[in-house]
């Protein structure tokens, strides 16, 4: 199936916004300033759409987080996912089987009572279970590492090239420009101004730029003389073969760093972090990181064993020291915004994309995004989350 | 052959083989021809490459899942068993696949989230079907080892390239390792008469230079770390080759016609293995498709055993003949295969050319219309980390390349 909503023509001279990348985010961010009525909107993507981390990630969506920044931004998300095959028009594959995240520890289990609780301030849907009542939704799992969890029955997972397919065709429907193999490799900035990029295919002007690049975005926001506090780590994931259901809900174990689903198809798609994340911009899944996944997944689900993998694969994400993404305008530098340092971009990318729309459209930073903001890395006033199943050793 | 013979269960009965069959082998001669069924429509498939390079004959064997028939030798005793009842047995899937044509749920459920929901389940029950692994085999796999290991020399592929360049790099001195998948060495010589004498040969000659030669023993893929991965029966290893001899040989192309996928419908030099290694027929009655010599070839091979074999050739006559090896089979030449039928297994296929299209009846479909060189491993080690292949890489120092291609 060709991509949709890929642009055949000739790149223009000048447009009113350029986004620099192609995956779920930009192109997410492309539709939204689209349905704000902003026209001359162009993502430029280096390879093809999807290419990035937004093709090779675990799928899974959830609100169910532990601080109240990333539970609100994340929760506006996941309304937006539950009806996003409708408003785009095609069918992203969101599955609401249910997310757990899994404690295998009494430690863990009451770092899960604790942002239970916060969820019920927050009018967030969650239950804390306790180890009978994970069992019997996942009977699947080693009884050995389970101790309960947090449960959140409407999270689940969607179909990663679907959504960015239908992010790209419903905003080309509405006029935006998606050029695939086209690089930007320079911007061009006077007295503290954006005035435009320089590509591959020749030089566009243009007042607004947005970054992004993923796995990249500190190498682009180095362009604009912009220093981003990132560091650039791969993540890998497994696929197996296809099997009959056996696990419903989607699930992260705080205890292995891991995080898994089994799709409609029957595979079961997942990865694990190892307990030191070293940078890395390479692409090539590594024979440690194959180990890892295999070891930790027959230990979570002893029967897989014997079960044959179909692919392994890498992506590359620039993270911050949070963990949290980058969004929002950046002070110095008029027409330059940041939507970047993803971890967990592809569940938050409906609603990153429609309230950084707003922000660029109407100057103003809406709340839900203004704690992902630059300054708070800058200052190092860092969001402090305890939910992650990424780490960057010393968190 | 008045080998041992050996009795092992399929689907609840008692089939017997010969030693030295794979399993594949036995249940063909034992007249079953479905091995598996395809994913989401569960067509029914069978052997099909008998090279260990394809999904088709993915069988269960002791309760673990995924094991090629067609390259597992037969031990006798096992419990062999179809991992997923294929449209044959079960004919919902290939009803309603009619409804659900590659693709349709992206297009014609969003407007319905409810339905895809309903539909959601619907199609894991009839997409996903492969089962888990009984859980005491799985628990015995557990035991598997890990083990590193730095050679000198290591060749994938123990075919007569590997086995020769194995030879060579051994005499002169280096420690070398030869990696073979198949539980016997030889590679494409194994479906050729007198082909495991010579393989024999080869491996004398390695061996006795002092290389190591390990069977059942898969060449995973090329890691960052530098490592080849090795699947081996007993566990894992990580080599870490001085050089690395790629004589992975080639696979056989297939062609696309309709009900392509039916059991029967085999590669050509599949069919010579099955025939020549495992002396089990691939069919009473067989027709090559073809358009290279080695087709007429085979044909003349799969007739000196007794069997009834007819050739079509896509060429103009002239061609088709100039190659024709055996005065007893049959050449239809400048026609080419359009479909395959029988519901189960093919009974029968339609020819098409100038004049039309015509039925032939058989029960085995022999396919020769050339090699791809089997490059994974190369290609993984030329393109380490690169995303958008923009320009052709060169070939990394260390790495050989053996064999024909
Ligand atoms: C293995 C793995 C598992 C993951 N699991 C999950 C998960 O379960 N849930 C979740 O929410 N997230 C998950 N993530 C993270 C998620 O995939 C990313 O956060 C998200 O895809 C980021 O989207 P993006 O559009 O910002 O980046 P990308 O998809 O990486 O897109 C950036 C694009 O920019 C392009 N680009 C770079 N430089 C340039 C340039 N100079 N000019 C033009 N184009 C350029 C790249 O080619 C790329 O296509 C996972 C990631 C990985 C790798
Ligand atoms: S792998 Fe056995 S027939 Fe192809």
């Amino acid at each position: 199936m060709p991509i949709p909503g890929v642009a055949r023509g000739g790149l223009r001279r000048t447009y009113d916004v350029v986004i620099v990348g192609g995956g779920i985010q930009g192109l997410a961010l492309a539709y939204e300033l689209s349905a704000r009525g902003l026209r001359d909107i162009c993502v430029l993507e280096a390879g093809y759409p999807g290419c990035g981390a937004s093709g090779r990630n675990g799928e899974l969506v959830r609100s169910a987080f532990s601080s109240v920044e990333w539970a609100t931004f994340f929760d506006a998300s996941l309304r937006r996912w539950r009806d996003l095959s409708v408003e785009l028009g095609f069918n992203v594959l969101f599955t609401p089987a249910g997310y757990l995240v899994l404690a295998s520890t009494q430690e863990e289990l009451d770092r899960c009572r604790g942002f239970a609780a916060r969820h019920r301030d927050l009018g967030l849907v969650t239950e804390l279970l306790g180890d009978r009542e994970v069992r019997e939704l996942a009977p699947a799992l080693n009884p050995e590492l389970v101790a309960g969890g947090v449960y959140q029955p409407d999270g689940g997972f969607a179909h990663h090239d679907a959504a960015v397919w239908a992010y790209a065709r419903a905003a080309a429907r509405r006029g935006v420009e998606v050029h695939p193999f086209t690089r930007v490799t320079g911007i061009r900035t006077d007295g503290g101004r954006v005035l435009g990029v320089g590509t591959t295919r020749g030089e566009i002007s243009t007042p607004v730029v947005v970054d992004a690049a993923g796995g990249h975005a500190r190498d682009v926001a180095g362009m604009a003389g912009v220093p981003l506090p990132t560091t650039t780590h791969r993540l890998e994931a497994i696929v197996t073969e296809s099997l009959a259901p056996f696990l419903r809900p989607a699930l992260a174990t705080l205890h292995l760093l891991g995080y898994c689903h089994q799709t409609t198809r029957g595979e079961l798609v997942g990865g694990t972090e190892q307990n030191v994340m070293e940078p890395a911009t390479s692409l090539n899944g590594s024979l440690r990181g194959l180990r890892d996944m295999a070891q930790k997944f027959v230990r979570l689900i002893p029967q897989l064993a014997g079960v044959r993998l179909l692919r392994h694969w890498a992506g590359i994400v620039d993270v911050t020291a949070d963990l949290a993404p980058v969004l929002g305008p950046v002070p110095e530098l008029e027409g330059f915004f940041l939507d970047c340092g993803w971890v967990y971009g592809f569940m938050g990318a409906p609603a990153a994309g429609s309230l950084l729309a707003e922000a660029i459209d109407s100057g103003n930073v809406p709340e839900l995004i203004a704690p992902f903001s630059i300054e708070r890395l800058r200052a190092g006033d860092y969001i402090r989350e305890s939910s992650l199943v990424v780490t960057l050793g010393d968190a | 052959m008045n080998a041992e013979r050996l009795d092992f269960r399929f689907e609840g009965g008692v089939v017997s083989g010969v030693a030295g069959q794979s399993i594949g082998s036995a249940l063909h001669a034992a007249g079953v021809r479905v091995l598996s069924s395809s994913f989401k429509y569960r067509r029914p498939r069978g052997l099909y490459c008998v090279a260990g390079a394809c999904p088709n004959c993915a069988v269960r064997v002791d309760g673990l899942p995924g094991v090629p028939a067609c390259v597992t030798p037969l031990r006798g005793g096992e419990i062999v068993e179809r991992d997923r009842r294929s449209s044959v047995m079960d004919p919902v899937p290939d009803r309603i696949s009619r409804w659900v044509p590659a693709g349709f749920y992206y297009h014609r459920l969003p407007r319905r989230p409810w339905l895809w929901l309903r539909t959601e389940r619907v199609l894991a029950r009839i997409a996903a079907a492969g089962r888990l692994p009984d859980p005491d085999a799985a628990a015995a796999l557990l035991d598997g080892g890990f083990e590193e290991r730095r050679v000198e020399v290591v060749v994938v592929g123990a075919g007569s390239a590997g086995l020769d360049a194995a030879a060579g790099a051994a005499r002169a001195g280096s420690s070398v390792l030869v990696l073979e998948r198949d539980h016997q060495p030889g590679g494409f010589l194994l479906s050729e008469p007198g082909g495991a004498t010579r393989a024999g040969e080869l491996v004398t000659a390695a061996t006795g230079a002092g290389a190591e030669l390990m069977l059942g023993a898969t060449a995973l893929g090329w890691f960052e770390e530098g490592l080849l991965a090795v699947a081996t029966r007993s566990g894992l290893i990580a080599l870490e080759p001085g050089r690395l001899v790629l004589a992975t040989g080639s696979y056989e192309r297939g062609l696309p016609f309709a009900d392509g996928d039916r059991p029967g419908v085999m590669l050509a030099a599949g069919a010579q293995r099955m025939l020549v290694r495992d002396g089990v027929r691939p069919g009473g009655r067989i027709v090559v498709i073809t358009d290279e010599p080695y087709g007429h070839a085979a044909a003349a091979l799969l007739h000196g055993a007794g069997i009834d074999v007819s050739v079509v050739d896509r060429r103009p006559a002239d061609a088709a003949h100039a190659d024709a090896v055996d005065a007893g089979v049959p050449v239809l030449a400048g026609r080419t295969i359009a479909a395959a039928h029988g519901r189960r297994s093919v009974e029968a296929i339609s020819v098409v050319g100038p004049n039309g299209r015509s039925r032939l009846p058989c029960d085995a479909v022999a396919i020769a219309v050339g090699r791809r060189p089997a490059d994974e491993l190369l290609l993984e080690r030329l393109y380490a980390g690169s995303v958008i292949l923009e320009t052709a890489p060169e070939r990394p120092p260390g790495v050989e390349v053996a064999g024909e291609r």
